[in-house]
């Protein structure tokens, strides 16, 4: 077997080591950012989480909320929550992903938060934040729990109530679905 | 040559089958924890909570002045269904100005309203709290005995907030 392989073609060479390179990445999960403002800590694909003994267990459950993410952070208004925003504001979806079973953040989650807006449907990527830098003077330590995505009010939007739902799944093959509470008054609403 | 390709697809074949067999396992539906065991999952919001037909009524903030109610808006979830767990009990847990306050929350569904699936409770914050931040946690006990806490989001600006 080792003189075969030491004699090994070329080409068989490069297949095993795609296939071989393909098993080490299948199913790693967090997708890494890809989408334009979605954060200061844009930058090059983090690497992949690590895998969380235990995991998976039960069910995959997600929930957040919205807040503002006007920038620069020093605005009073920055990560305060709200439902209702302005043209040119800043969404903001944060949002967390829990193991069921384990009751533990499941990291290799990659969520995706849809809002319905003006007949479409706009899908907003959100970026785990337990990796890459944080800025320490809004959290406490690295906020390994959430998800975080931005959308932008569209200047020429109308006042407006949007619905939206937030939906993930782990490398467990696992998804959840995200819905806000019913009450009318508490959806995304676009105002004046 | 015929038996080097011969050797090379053998090995291709095996390797093939265990990147399959380990995508399967990956795959493969989760263990579910047992009927009653686990932690129950709970989360929710704040809102305002205003007399109903208010504009601002239950719009979500987590800034409040003297006199406002605050209204703590939550979900329990089984952790081996996801779904509601309907046995649980709530309280919230505020800490002002150095103590604790706890408010038993009330499951809100009801008859003529079956669809508001959460549970609720308010506080009126009273017109001697001092400004700043009121650190509030949620907590739930079901009919097994599990429990489950609530946390909001660890960024400062946040928290609930009492300001002038």
């Amino acid at each position: 077997m080792r003189t075969s392989l030491r004699r090994l073609q070329p080409w068989a060479l490069a297949a095993l080591i795609a296939v071989a390179v393909g098993s080490t990445l299948a199913g790693q999960g967090q997708a890494p950012p890809a989408a334009p403002g979605r954060g200061r800590a844009a930058g090059p694909p983090p690497a992949p989480p690590e895998t969380q003994s235990g995991h998976p267990s039960g069910k995959l459950v997600i929930w957040g909320d919205l807040a503002s993410f006007d920038v620069p952070g020093t605005l009073p208004t920055h990560c305060i929550q709200t439902n209702r925003f302005k043209r040119g504001q800043r969404v903001g979806f944060r949002m967390t992903a829990v193991d069921g079973g384990s009751g533990e953040v499941e990291n290799t989650a990659v969520l995706v938060a849809h809002v319905k807006y003006a007949g479409s449907t706009i899908d907003v990527p959100m970026r785990w934040r337990g990796q890459g830098a944080f800025p320490a003077a809004e959290y406490p330590r690295q906020p390994s729990e959430m998800w975080t995505g931005v959308w932008v009010v569209p200047a020429d939007a109308q006042p407006a109530t949007l619905s939206y739902t937030v939906t993930a799944t782990d490398r467990f093959n696992r998804t959840a679905t995200f819905s806000p509470f019913i009450n009318l008054v508490s959806q995304l609403a676009i105002v004046e | 040559m015929r038996r080097l390709s011969f050797t090379a697809s053998v090995v291709l074949i095996l390797v093939a089958g265990f990147h399959a067999t380990a995508a399967d396992a990956r795959q493969s539906a989760p263990p579910a924890p047992a009927t009653g065991t686990g932690t129950l999952i709970v989360y929710g919001d704040i809102a305002m909570f205003l007399p109903p037909g208010n504009p601002d009524n239950c719009i979500l903030r987590n800034r409040f002045k003297r006199g406002d109610p605050v209204g703590f808006r939550m979900f329990v979830a089984d952790p081996s269904t996801g779904k509601r767990e309907e046995s649980a009990q709530l309280v919230v847990h505020l800490t002002v100005a150095g103590k604790t306050v706890d408010l038993p929350m009330r499951y809100r569904a009801t008859p003529a309203q079956p669809e508001r699936q959460f549970w609720v409770a308010k506080w009126v914050v009273p017109q001697d709290t001092p400004t700043g931040i009121v650190r509030y946690t949620v907590s739930a006990t079901d009919k097994y005995g599990r429990t489950g806490e609530f946390k909001p989001f660890e960024v400062q600006a946040s928290q609930l907030t009492i300001v002038e």
